[in-house]
């Protein structure tokens, strides 16, 4: 029984660590299906992470927190769309300059503002989003496995989670089932066919790097305000690059995209637990060690398996007529 | 698409400061924002970089730093590949050289130095290597695979330095200091011995290194058939290919030539200033090295004339913090990712104006 | 027809007045004005580079003018976008295909489709295409990849789109370059039928027959300025031509080859794609000192993967490659290019140079390694330079100046310096794609003396074109391919446009062709 709990609370843990990284990724999907390169997801999470911590920090509210955390996001894309869909410029230096603007604007506000080196104060509980109980769930807890599976494993989430879970089907309707699901995928495949049939593929990609950058900033402020309670110096640790990675293996489609972060997720979970478990034949593994382990998945996915996907045929390419 | 040719001072020189005008310009806002006068906060940011010898010898010290990071980048752009590993590589560049430091405590400095050259450098490239290897053989991305190694460098030397390479009966995560025939000589002691007197700084004979490191560049990229295969690679795959030029060679070299160069960070850090490796000594000079690059347009001379402005910044700001609590050292990250943002992605802003005055 | 007549008396479809079009340095259009009577075939003429496609482009909305107007039914009109074109009735089929090739045939059509849900966006789709099938025989299957489809079928798809957004005004931007002479001859007949449903044809091309076989008036175009319109029918093909380039052409010289021993000798080469469809099938072929053989057919039918394959450029699925009697078949494109092949790539902005590098360094591209350009270590810059100069010199390539970028030079120039950096190393083998795709034709004269020049000097040619005149004009024999393979050997003076036409749609293979 105890191994049983043991599993639900690993694979409870996965969906925790998996939500930011959905939203992340599925942001990344929405610019690069348009043919942007969304090499800075890591700096809009950041940033949101910060604005988001700093708002609610300030107003108590994690709903005004949330919202500013999207407004930090989405001004960064905005940015990253200004010079690269509007003056062509490289699309992975712009992302590179988000990155590292990203990585000092912060702590500098922070020092400013709550005089904390780097961090924003640790937020009361009533300025985070709180884990739900769904309905029924003291009738769930009678019975064992309906505890473990109502209110541990589909319950017992923040509500950003159930966002995340919601928004893989929404991101995949919209992508297949929309209009602008059809041009935002031909976009990416031939800016000009779109252009020659009367469609802006500026305005397409405005459009995409907004909702990219909204999606990001909801993981950004997961990090702070949902999953933990205030903003620390660095804290999305390589996240925004493990999803944009994810979304690489997911072949810039949502449900493998959604199975890449599951299986990141499930990587980082039981990392956690690896640590200071003596395993066999290797033995203990350092701490340090065992928390590289997404990174190196990383590389291997990207190394053994990816090769071959078909990226959007004209990512990374400037569109503009000639003039 | 090619762009009309501009004077040479226009594209060297006048255009680099336009954009590095308007990062200043944009982190004034930020200054602002904090509340602080940022007329004030530039000002002492420049007398703190250039105000008297130490602070000059600072700046030296850091732009050391910036010509090998900046290199790091530029060498590998030209042959087509975004190298956002600097950081790591010049992590384990720092590695390499402490191995030979401590495992010949009793050598003299002839023997020492330059084997703590040669691993520095080797360790740096073979850290590149693998995402160099990765790029040329299975198509993966080498700016996300480069980061993750970033990751994994500071994971590994975490733990090597927490548990094995740590001094005896220490608890900050560092070496034992080495002997004195591994260190790099510094520069103040070298001039008092001749009878000039400067204020002390950690600048040392890593500078030197460095410039020849830039005239090398310099050398391979445009003088040698090495380099005009790199550079055509870089330019134009297809081209390439059709030349009978080797693309994974030429992905792989210039990699690891920009991984070797990035761990020569370790010469200036940890053989000319610290004599002692210490935990995240890279400190994000190999990420700055991305802005040194593409603010001097990848070029060596222009490489150079960025890392003395960057070292600059970093003095100063280092000596801003000082004065002004309130301000953080990281302002010097933010006005990074600005000159990267306006060099390298918002560069044809700039240029469209200054063609149609000067082309 | 005897319509011309009443048709001045009509307000013209389109009326182009002044339009006038820099690219930075490039005056691509000069104050042209022309006007395009409704419900005709207008055909508009000139030389590669002579801004035919920009004017095009402009009246599709598609590139904005600096100065002119452009009137529709008479009323000045300004797109600033091929949508308000689209809405004026105005449709266009680019000479590059504007077709998204991961969708379905219907995924493209409805893509500009903004006015309705998809649904109905679909249904109506799929009405115009049962329509078009029915009416003008252009059956395609709406949920076909494009990826998958011929060319031939690619153009369709691009017509019925133009045609389901209704447009009245259509614009063909060279649209017999991926057609074998067959499917012209069908598209000639759609769009007569499309001039008898009251539509204009604006028939974009810088082929005379064309001209001659469809349209009802021409407008010939030279370095961006009209130099004339006439009514087709009181013209002639030569005086279209001396129009066109502004002197009589001269007609290459031409002297029976004495083909020496084999140079070239390939046994069932076999390429396969990277999706497992085979490329080019079992091609067998010699080439002997001596001697051009010429490579016809349609773009797209395995003649690149026959060059990359000999190249060394593209790995052989099977087969065997021998050059001078040596079996080079495992060898890589630098091996290759020591032996003694020389190769002027079909694209030569893809392949053949470096846009971004000077002409000296674009002259250096696959001769890096050669021991006379080195010193041991260093590359002989100087030496270098010397030898772009003279070939600068000899090619007439204009201006003559080494440090300039590669990619500044006009089409023909560039090409020229191509052929320079090939031909002067002597090859023994020269594989030549495509030598004269957007060139002029003072260029085209030249490059054609220049590779019949290395023919009688003894060199080997493979010579791959699409330009039927320009094959039949230099080969000594003639292979054609079709669907990958060989199909069969003509001689020159065997390959009428009918015989070569039906071998290049794969309909026949000439009796008694030896598989060469
Ligand atoms: N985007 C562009 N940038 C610069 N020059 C161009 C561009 N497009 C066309 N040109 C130049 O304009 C001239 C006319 O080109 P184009 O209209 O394509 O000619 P055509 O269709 O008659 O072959 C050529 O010299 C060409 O090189
Ligand atoms: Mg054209």
């Amino acid at each position: 029984m105890d191994e049983l709990v043991q599993f639900v609370s690993i694979l409870s843990a996965t969906i925790r660590l998996a939500a930011p990284l959905v939203l992340a990724a599925l942001g990344g999907l929405f610019a690069e299906r348009s043919g942007v390169i969304d090499i800075a997801i890591e700096a809009k999470m950041l940033a949101a992470a910060f604005a988001a911590a700093s708002a609610a920090s300030v107003t108590g509210s994690p709903w005004i927190g949330l919202l500013a955390g999207i407004a930090a996001a989405v001004a960064l894309a905005l940015i990253h769309a200004y010079a690269c869909v509007s003056h062509q410029g490289n699309q992975v230096v712009s992302g590179m300059a988000l990155n590292i603007l990203a990585a000092g604007l912060p702590p500098v506000l922070a020092t400013a503002w709550f005089h904390q080196s780097g961090n924003t104060p640790a937020l009361p509980s009533e300025a985070r989003f709180p884990a739900l109980d769904l309905p029924f769930s003291a009738l769930a807890e009678t019975w064992l496995w309906l505890d473990l599976l109502w209110n541990r494993l589909i319950g017992g989430h923040n509500l950003l989670v159930y966002v995340a879970a919601a928004a893989v089907p929404l991101a995949a309707f919209v992508l297949y089932r929309t209009r602008f699901g059809l041009r935002l995928r031909a976009v990416g495949e031939n800016p000009a066919a779109v252009d020659t049939a009367g469609i802006s593929v500026v305005r397409l990609r405005y459009q995409a790097l907004i909702i990219g950058g909204a999606l990001s900033g909801v993981a950004g402020a997961y990090l702070s305000i949902a999953q933990g309670a205030g903003f620390t110096r660095d804290m999305s640790a390589g996240r925004g690059f493990l999803a944009l990675a994810a979304l690489i293996f997911g072949r810039w489609r949502p449900v493998p995209t959604l199975l890449a972060c599951l299986l990141f997720a499930w990587v980082d979970a039981i990392q956690t637990r690896l640590q200071g478990v003596e395993i066999p034949v290797i033995g203990f593994v350092p701490v340090q060690l065992v928390s590289a382990l997404p990174y190196i998945v990383t590389v291997l996915l990207l190394a053994g398996w990816v090769g071959k996907a078909k990226p959007p045929r004209t990512i990374g390419l400037p569109y503009g007529r000639p003039r | 698409m090619t762009r009309a040719k501009l004077p040479a001072w226009v594209d060297y020189g006048l255009a680099p400061l336009l954009t590095l005008a308007a990062a200043l310009g944009a982190s004034s806002l930020a200054i602002l924002a904090i509340g602080e006068n940022p007329w004030a906060a530039l000002s002492t940011l420049a007398g703190g970089a250039v105000g008297d010898t130490s602070g000059i010898g600072y700046t030296l010290y850091y732009a050391t730093n910036f010509v090998f990071a900046g290199l790091a980048v530029a060498l590998p752009f030209h042959g087509g590949s975004f190298n956002i590993g600097g950081e790591g590589q010049a992590y384990l560049g720092g590695l390499g050289a402490a191995l030979v430091c401590l495992a010949l405590p009793a050598a003299s400095w002839w023997l020492v130095l330059p084997l703590a050259f040669i691993a520095a450098f080797a360790f740096g490239a073979g850290w590149a290597f693998v995402p160099a290897w990765l790029k040329a053989t299975r198509d993966s991305h080498v700016v996300i695979t480069t980061i993750m190694f970033n990751l994994i460098a500071s994971a590994l030397m975490a733990y090597l330095l927490v548990n094995v390479l740590i001094a005896p009966g220490q608890s900050a995560p560092e070496t034992v200091t080495f002997a004195e025939s591994a260190w790099l000589p510094q520069v103040t002691p070298l001039l008092a011995s001749m009878g000039i007197e400067i204020g002390p700084s950690p600048l040392n004979l890593s500078f030197p290194v460095a410039i020849l490191a830039s005239f090398g560049v310099w050398l391979l990229l445009w003088r040698t058939r090495w380099g005009y295969e790199i550079r055509a690679a870089g330019l134009n795959e297809n081209a390439a290919a059709y030349g009978g030029i080797s693309l994974a060679r030429t992905t792989i070299l210039s990699l690891c030539l920009g991984g070797g160069l990035a761990g020569l960070v370790a010469l200036n850090e940890v053989l000319g200033a610290q004599h002692r490796l210490l935990l995240g000594f890279p400190g994000g000079y190999g990420f700055a090295g991305i802005a040194v690059a593409l603010m001097g347009r990848n070029h060596p001379v222009g490489i150079f004339l960025a890392a003395l402005l960057f070292g600059a910044l970093y003095q100063g700001g280092t000596e801003l913090s000082f004065d002004m609590p309130d301000v953080t050292r990281e302002i010097v990250v933010v006005i990074e990712g600005l000159v990267i943002l306006f060099c390298g992605a918002l560069e044809s802003l700039f240029r469209k104006r200054l063609e149609a005055i000067f082309a | 027809m005897g319509m011309w007549d009443c048709m001045t008396l009509e307000t013209p479809a389109v009326a182009f007045v002044g339009i006038d079009k820099r690219f930075g340095a490039v005056h691509a259009n000069r104050d042209i004005s022309l006007t395009l009577a409704k419900g005709s075939i207008h055909g508009l003429i000139g030389e590669n580079g002579a801004g035919k496609s920009t004017l095009a482009n402009i009246l599709y909305g598609y590139l904005s003018p600096d100065r002119g107007e452009i009137r529709i039914d008479g009323q000045p009109r300004r797109f600033s976008n091929p949508s308000e074109a689209i809405a004026a009735g105005i449709g266009m089929v680019h000479q590059h295909f504007m077709l998204v090739e991961t969708f379905t045939v219907l995924e493209n059509l409805i893509l500009g489709d903004g006015s309705r849900s998809l649904r109905e966006a679909k249904a109506s789709a799929l009405a115009t295409l049962a329509r078009l099938a029915k009416d003008h025989d252009l059956g395609v299957d709406p949920e076909a990849v494009v990826a998958t489809l011929p060319v031939g079928l690619r153009q369709r798809v691009e017509i019925i789109k133009a045609l389901h957004r209704g447009a009245q005004i259509l614009i063909l931007d060279e649209p017999t370059a991926v057609l074998t002479p067959a499917e012209a001859e069908g598209l000639f007949t759609l769009l007569r039928a499309l001039k008898a449903e009251g539509r204009t044809v604006l028939l974009v091309t810088h082929k005379l027959k064309e001209i001659m076989a469809i349209t009802d008036h021409v407008t010939v175009l030279r370095q961006g300025a009209v130099v004339g319109t006439v009514e087709t029918r009181s013209s002639s093909p030569a005086e279209l031509a001396e129009l066109m380039i502004g002197r009589k052409p001269s007609p290459p010289r031409r002297e029976l080859s004495a083909p020496g021993g084999a140079v070239l000798e390939v046994r069932n080469l076999r390429v396969t794609g990277g999706d497992g469809r085979t490329l080019l099938r079992d091609a067998s072929l010699s080439v002997h000192a001596g001697e051009i053989v010429g490579i016809a057919g349609v773009a797209g039918n395995g003649q690149s993967e026959l060059l990359g394959a000999l190249a060394g450029l593209l790995r052989p699925g099977g087969g065997k490659v021998a050059l001078l009697g040596q079996d080079i078949t495992r060898l890589d494109g630098r091996e290759r290019r020591g032996l003694g092949i020389g190769h002027i790539p079909e694209d030569r902005l893809r392949d053949g140079m470096i846009a971004d590098m000077s002409a000296t360094e674009t002259g250096l591209l696959g001769r890096q390694h050669e021991p006379r350009f080195n010193r041991p270590l260093l590359l002989r810059r100087g030496f270098v330079l010397e030898t772009v100069t003279g070939w600068m010199r000899d090619y007439d390539i204009r201006p003559p100046d080494p440090g300039r970028a590669s990619a500044s030079f006009s089409g023909g120039n560039q090409q020229k310096l191509v052929c320079a950096r090939e031909m002067e190393r002597k090859p023994a083998l020269l594989l030549v794609g495509q030598p004269t795709r957007g060139v002029d034709i003072g260029a085209i004269e030249f490059i054609h003396d220049r590779l019949l020049r290395l023919r009688d000097a003894g060199a080997a040619i493979l010579l791959v074109s699409v330009e039927l005149d320009e094959i039949r004009a230099l080969s000594d024999r003639i292979l054609v391919m079709a669907g990958g393979s060989i199909v069969g050997e003509l001689s020159p003076q065997e390959a009428s446009d009918r015989t070569l036409g039906l071998l290049m749609a794969g309909m026949e293979a000439k009796p008694g062709t030896e598989a060469a």
